[in-house]
C-alpha cells in the first residue's frame, strides 16, 4: 500500500513487452517519476525521449504526462491510476 | 519513401520470432490480459485477444502474426477467422470496427502496389505497412533491437478497447 511510504510504479514498455519499476516518496512529483522512468528505459533498452511518446495509466488509459507537476500523493488522492501501472509507448505511425 | 521489406533467412527469422514470443509470454502479462497463443508453424502464430465494446461487452479476435521479415521488419499481421486462419472479411464477426486513432488504420481490402487486394492493418509495427507507399517520421519507424512483436500486439490490444473499439463488423451498432 502507498499510504505513507515509498510508492512503486510498474512501467510496461509496450515497444518490447518488458517492464521496469520506479520508486519515490509521497512528495515526489510525477515529473520526477517520469525522469527516472526515462533514465531506466535508456539504461535498459536504449530508449531516447521523443515528443510523440505516450504514457498512459493502464486502468483508465489516462495520459500521465499531463500530471507531471503533481506530487504522487496528490495524484493518487485524486483517484488517478490507483493500480500504479503505467504503459509506455514510443511514437507510432499509420492510417 | 521507405524501402520495401525483404525476406529474412527463415531459420534466423524463426529463432528471433519464437524467442520474442517466448519472452513476451514469460512476462505473464499476455495471460493476465486474456490472450492465448496458438502456434501454427515456426514462423507463424495466432494470438487470440479479447476486445471490449463501449458498453463492456467482450468479443474475441484472432491475430495471425508471421515472421517472414522479422525482425529486420515488424511481423506480418492480420485479423483471421477460425478454423483455417484465413483473413477475416469485413462484415464478419472476426473483423473489428475501430474508430481509428491518428496512428492506426484498418482496411479489409486494400489495393497493394502489386495490384492485389488484401487486408491491411496499417501502422508502423506491421510488415504490411512497409509494403505500401508511406513516408513516416523517423521516430515512428520500426527499429530492430528496440521494437519487438510485443509492440504490434500491444497497439492492437489498445485499439480493441474503448475509446477506439466499436464492435464486430457484422454488428451495426455496439
Amino acid at each position: 500500500m502507498n499510504g505513507q511510504g515509498d510508492v512503486t510504479i510498474k512501467v510496461v514498455d509496450e515497444d518490447n513487452g518488458k517492464d521496469i519499476s520506479i520508486q519515490g516518496g509521497q512528495g515526489t512529483p510525477i515529473g520526477t517519476f517520469i525522469e527516472n522512468m526515462y533514465e531506466k528505459l535508456k539504461e535498459r533498452f536504449g530508449v531516447q525521449r521523443q515528443p510523440d511518446d505516450r504514457l498512459r495509466c493502464e486502468s483508465n488509459g489516462e495520459d500521465v504526462f499531463q500530471f507531471a507537476g503533481l506530487h504522487i500523493r496528490d495524484y493518487l488522492a485524486a483517484g488517478h491510476c490507483g493500480d500504479l501501472v503505467w504503459l509506455f509507448a514510443g511514437g507510432t505511425g499509420g492510417a | 519513401m521507405l524501402a520495401r521489406p525483404s525476406l529474412v533467412d527463415p531459420e534466423i527469422a524463426s529463432l528471433t520470432f519464437q524467442r520474442h514470443i517466448t519472452e513476451l509470454w514469460a512476462t505473464g502479462r499476455p495471460e493476465t490480459l486474456g490472450w492465448t497463443l496458438t502456434p501454427i508453424d515456426e514462423l507463424h502464430v495466432v494470438v487470440t485477444m479479447p476486445a471490449i465494446r463501449p458498453g463492456g461487452t467482450k468479443d474475441l479476435y484472432h491475430v495471425r502474426l508471421g515472421g517472414e521479415y522479422y525482425d529486420a521488419h515488424p511481423p506480418t499481421a492480420s485479423f483471421v477467422r477460425p478454423p483455417a486462419w484465413d483473413p477475416a472479411p469485413s462484415g464478419s464477426e472476426w473483423f473489428p470496427r475501430v474508430a481509428n486513432p491518428p496512428w492506426f488504420g484498418l482496411h479489409a481490402a486494400y489495393t497493394f502496389p502489386d495490384g492485389s487486394q488484401r487486408q491491411l492493418i496499417c501502422f508502423t509495427f506491421t510488415a504490411e505497412y512497409y509494403m505500401v507507399d508511406h513516408s513516416p517520421a523517423a521516430t515512428v519507424v520500426w527499429r530492430q533491437g528496440n521494437h519487438t512483436l510485443a509492440a504490434t500486439l500491444y497497439r492492437l490490444h489498445e485499439v480493441l478497447k474503448p475509446p477506439y473499439y466499436q464492435g464486430p463488423s457484422n454488428v451495426v451498432s455496439a
